[in-house]
């Protein structure tokens, strides 16, 4: 069986948010809603400094936290890898937003429902790349099949010195003007300690009867450690 | 609100497709694809071009039950090959934006306007147009545009009114660079970019003010092992993307690249073959450029010596495939009041290095050569005797006749000398924010007796207009042809006009009815591009259907260019006779900060084009407002810490805005990108946004070109908030 995944070559990538908006266009998203997100960093002091991007969306973890606390089954990981939401089926309780570790989770506020990358199932299922790669000027994304070792993906991770998420379907190539600073890019995947909470106790009452209360309490125990990397958002503050 | 309507409508739709799927009871875990359900539905593809900036990529425009929802790169076009930037894909926010201009306006008070009808708007402009020309002659009109596909018809329009005055957005863009090219090369080359081996910008931010085609290109060329530089007193997106950052100091690069040519001719690492059959004035620029040492050079830039040796022996070492960008708006474009002489110095290294024509170097485009539709066109109109309003043709004015100056509008509007100027129509520009000095411009908008403008939006210089004609978008509308290499592109509609607005050509031909001129425009747009089709035997009908055709091009012939010599001129007579140099010499900067100001620095961003994407929902989302770049030491002195809201103050003007402090920025500049600042109300997303960098720019003309030099700006900056 497959495994999907994504090799973003930072060494190409130019930041332009082409996918952003790309992959908010395929899916009709609300303005606020990015899937995939640019965020720009500084290092370093007048006249040494070093800059770039990095490029994020859902990482489609192996053992996805998102799915474990979702109490209607709506969030699913398909047998080629894929972590989708069945949008049918999400009632927008947000507890999945507060367990991804990696901030990857988007409340679509006139649905009602949280979305997030789904790596474009509707595209690839048609033998089509996802609209984020498809677009993409720099060439930076490539998709294919970690299962497959001649796929495209493999071939980049061996031959450019990828640096693979450990526990996710991603990998980056790093920058080749410089030695990149591990800890700009997404951590490797770490559950976090509150969705075992969530699991063991919270979730089989939950089942039955939720409230933004309950929701409230996890989300206050997790911590998002990617929102915590330090890294500036293009265009934004922090 | 249409939007938020739509997006529901598709929501039940979806969700009714998931439900009907469902109920199948698959225990494999396939969503259902509702969208391919409706591809079968009522989807089409329409090929067309883009309009979010300049470039013109083709594009493929995904339509759905009459609703474009989805725009992509089409693959047969050279330019998009099958991609697009984040602002191509967000073109569908710029359709359906709920503040668009939805039909005619006639200006009733400040900031007020009612509707008027087509037919009404045309006669009463007019019968205005009409009178003005009987009282002052025809050249009180003058016509100020962003030169796009329809400029042809605009033109026409001018020459069939007896007006000179039409005039493009060059001085505030490129005119050093086309200046200097045009009398040294015959013609601005551009940039082989796909094949280069060693690659130098002069404030080119390629990354950041995005040209699809480049980027494909430079990101191949970055592939294969070309070295990047980036000179730039900021880390741009382009200097970060690039293999090395030199941080100069703004306005000093023509010392570094003077230098450059001293190391490459003194060291011989020229390419002499070159040089002697297709250059002449080489012991001229020899001798022009003996004093400009790279020590010479480093007191003035900031860079080491040593540094700037290297840069000058690794290009050099590259040649041929070793290009300079010959640049668009920045240091060569249009920032400095050494531009001119900046991009002649580039034109010259380029010529060292005998790159034009070669793989990985400077290159001319192919030519096609399309039909003429001159007997379309009515009457041949008189020759027009006047001189243009701004000087420019003339004097020392002499090598900017193409280029004009915009920026000089508003002085010119109060001086009424040679004669006065009291009617402007205004088509796809918005130079109240895009030229220097917005409330001057402002203030000649006032005291003219009749302003139209053209645009899809109701800009900043719209919001002062008599009448503002809606233009339908580039998905609702038809275009003069384009070419690019050897492909002919047609721009078409993918749906017709939401609501009362018009092509271009339609609005153009009806001032030219309403003004007693319709004989010059007895002829539709689409008999127009079939004249220009018919070489290939070809019909807008039939390239509708295709979108892209490849016809025969001619390629350039590199051995005879169009200057006197048929040679690069590398001594240059036609700049003596305007009062400038023979061969590229150094002149400083026209204002140095102190340490209690700096110099304004400003330039593009990946996600906005100009002033005109900042009511784009999808491309507000990602840069909602601009910030002042500060450096930590200069911010550590006046109190400024990242987000305090600053108060920036020219001898013109002032604006408040973020502080964003880095360190990726030459501590004597600030910088801010253009384009935010909106000064109309009815755009409610762009409104007060963040800062409009023209708001500071003093009105300058810079010496020769003509240029706006925006960056010949002293600031003052302190926190107030």
């Amino acid at each position: 069986m497959a495994r999907l995944g994504m090799v973003i070559d930072l060494s190409r990538c130019v930041g332009c948010h082409g996918c952003s908006v790309a992959c908010q266009a395929e899916w009709e998203l609300l303005p606020e809603q990015h899937f995939t997100k640019v965020y720009r960093y500084e290092v370093g002091t007048f006249p040494k400094v070093h800059g770039g991007v990095v490029v994020t969306q859902c990482m489609h973890c192996d053992d996805p936290p998102c799915l474990k606390v979702c109490p209607t089954g709506a969030t699913q990981k398909r047998p080629d890898g894929l972590v989708v939401v069945e949008e049918s089926k999400c009632i927008g309780c947000r507890y999945c937003e507060t367990a991804c570790p990696y901030g990857a989770r988007s409340f679509n506020k006139e649905r009602g429902i949280v979305q997030k990358c789904y790596f474009c199932y509707s595209r690839i299922d048609k033998g089509k790349k996802p609209a984020c790669v498809e677009t993409c000027m720099a060439g930076a994304r490539f998709f294919g099949d970690w299962d497959d070792p001649g796929s495209e993906v493999n071939d980049i991770l061996k031959t450019k010195n990828a640096i693979k998420i450990a526990g996710t379907a991603f990998a980056y190539v790093p920058p080749r003007n410089w030695l990149m600073d591990r800890s700009l890019l997404p951590p490797d995947f770490q559950e976090p300690g509150a969705v075992r909470i969530w699991q063991d106790l919270v979730r089989p009452a939950g089942k039955a009867a939720m409230g933004l209360a309950a929701a409230a309490v996890v989300t206050s125990l997790l911590v998002n450690t990617f929102n915590k990397g330090g890294v500036h958002r293009a265009g934004k503050e922090d | 609100m249409l939007n938020t309507k739509i997006s529901r409508r598709t929501f039940l739709k979806a969700s009714a497709a998931v439900g009907a799927l469902a109920t199948l009871g698959s225990g494999f875990t396939t969503l259902p694809n509702a969208r391919a359900a409706e591809a079968a539905a009522g989807e089409r593809i329409v090929p067309s071009i883009c309009e979010m900036c300049g470039v013109k990529c083709g594009i493929l425009v995904r339509v759905r039950d009459g609703r474009v929802v989805k725009i992509e790169g089409n693959p047969k076009d050279p330019q998009a090959n099958g991609r697009l930037c984040a602002r191509g894909n967000a073109g569908m926010k710029t359709l359906y934006d709920p503040d668009r201009l939805k039909g005619p306006l006639k200006r009733v008070g400040e900031g007020q306007f009612q509707p008027i009808s087509w037919e009404e708007a045309f006669q009463e402009i007019g019968e205005k147009l009409k009178e003005l020309k009987e009282r002052y002659g025809p050249q009180t009109l003058v016509w100020l545009a962003h030169p796009e596909l329809i400029a042809p018809w605009e033109r026409h329009f001018m020459a069939a009114f007896g007006s000179p005055n039409y005039t493009g957005h060059a001085p505030t863009c490129y005119s050093s660079r086309n200046v200097a090219f045009e009398q040294m090369y015959g013609g601005v080359p551009g940039t082989d970019y796909a094949n280069v081996r060693y690659y130098m910008a002069f404030g080119r931010n390629l990354t950041g003010g995005i040209k699809n085609p480049d980027i494909q290109k430079i990101v191949a060329a970055k592939e294969k092992g070309a070295k990047l530089v980036a000179v730039d007193p900021r880390l741009s997106e382009f200097a970060f993307f690039a293999d090395e950052w030199i941080p100069i100091r703004p306005g000093t690069d023509l010392a570094l690249i003077l230098a450059m040519i001293h190391v490459i001719i003194n060291e011989n690492l020229y390419d002499a073959a070159f040089v002697a059959e297709r250059t002449v004035g080489f012991e001229e620029l020899k001798a022009g450029v003996a004093t400009y040492t790279p020590e010479w050079a480093a007191n003035i830039t900031g860079i080491e010596a040593s540094t700037i040796t290297r840069l000058a022996r690794e290009l050099a070492a590259a040649k041929p495939a070793a290009a300079v960008d010959p640049g668009w708006h920045a240091v060569t474009g249009s920032q400095y009041f050494n531009s001119l002489q900046t991009a002649r110095a580039v034109a010259a290294l380029n010529a060292l290095l005998g790159n034009l024509g070669a793989k990985g170097g400077l290159t001319f485009p192919a030519k096609v050569k399309l039909g003429d539709p001159s007997p379309l066109m009515g009457p041949k109109p008189q020759a027009i005797n006047a001189p243009r309003w701004d000087g420019a043709g003339a004097g020392k004015w002499a090598l900017i006749k193409a280029h004009g100056m915009v920026q000089l509008f508003p002085q010119r509007v109060k001086e009424d000398n040679p004669y006065p100027i009291k009617a402007v129509i205004i088509n796809h520009l918005n130079p109240v924010r895009s030229c220097s000095d917005s409330q001057a411009f402002i203030e000649a908008l006032k005291q003219l007796e009749l302003v139209v403008v053209i645009d899809i939006q109701m800009n900043d210089t719209a919001y002062y207009a008599h009448y503002i004609l809606p233009e339908s978008t580039y998905l609702e509308r038809y275009d003069p042809v384009m070419t690019v290499g050897n492909k002919v592109i047609l721009r078409q509609p993918a749906v017709p006009p939401l609501f009362d607005t018009k092509g271009g050509e339609e609005i153009i031909a009806g001032l030219a009815e309403a003004c007693g001129l319709g004989e010059y425009f007895r002829f539709t747009l689409e008999q127009y591009n079939n004249a220009l089709l018919a070489p290939f035997g070809l019909t807008q009908e039939k390239l509708a259907q295709e979108g892209v055709v490849e016809v025969p091009a001619e390629k350039p012939d590199y051995t005879k260019l169009n200057t006197p010599s048929g040679k690069i001129e590398l001594a240059c007579p036609a700049f003596v006779k305007v009062g400038s140099t023979l061969t590229p010499a150094w002149e400083p900067p026209k204002v140095q900060p102190k340490e209690d100001n700096f110099r304004f620095i400003q330039g593009h961003v990946p996600m906005h084009t100009h002033t005109t994407t900042d009511n784009n929902a999808y491309l507000m989302a990602l840069m909602p407002e601009n910030e002042l770049w500060i450096h930590p030491s200069r911010a550590a002195k006046l109190g400024i810490r990242s987000g305090d809201i600053v108060e920036v103050a020219s001898e013109v003007g002032k604006v408040r805005v973020k502080a964003r402090v880095t360190e990726g920025i030459h501590p004597e500049a600030v910088f801010l990108a253009h384009g935010f600042g909106c000064l109309v109300p009815v755009r409610r997303l762009a409104y007060n946004k963040g800062a409009n960098d023209s708001m500071l720019i003093p009105i300058m003309a810079a010496p020769v070109s003509g240029a706006s030099a925006q960056c010949e700006t002293l600031v003052t900056v302190r926190k107030v908030g």
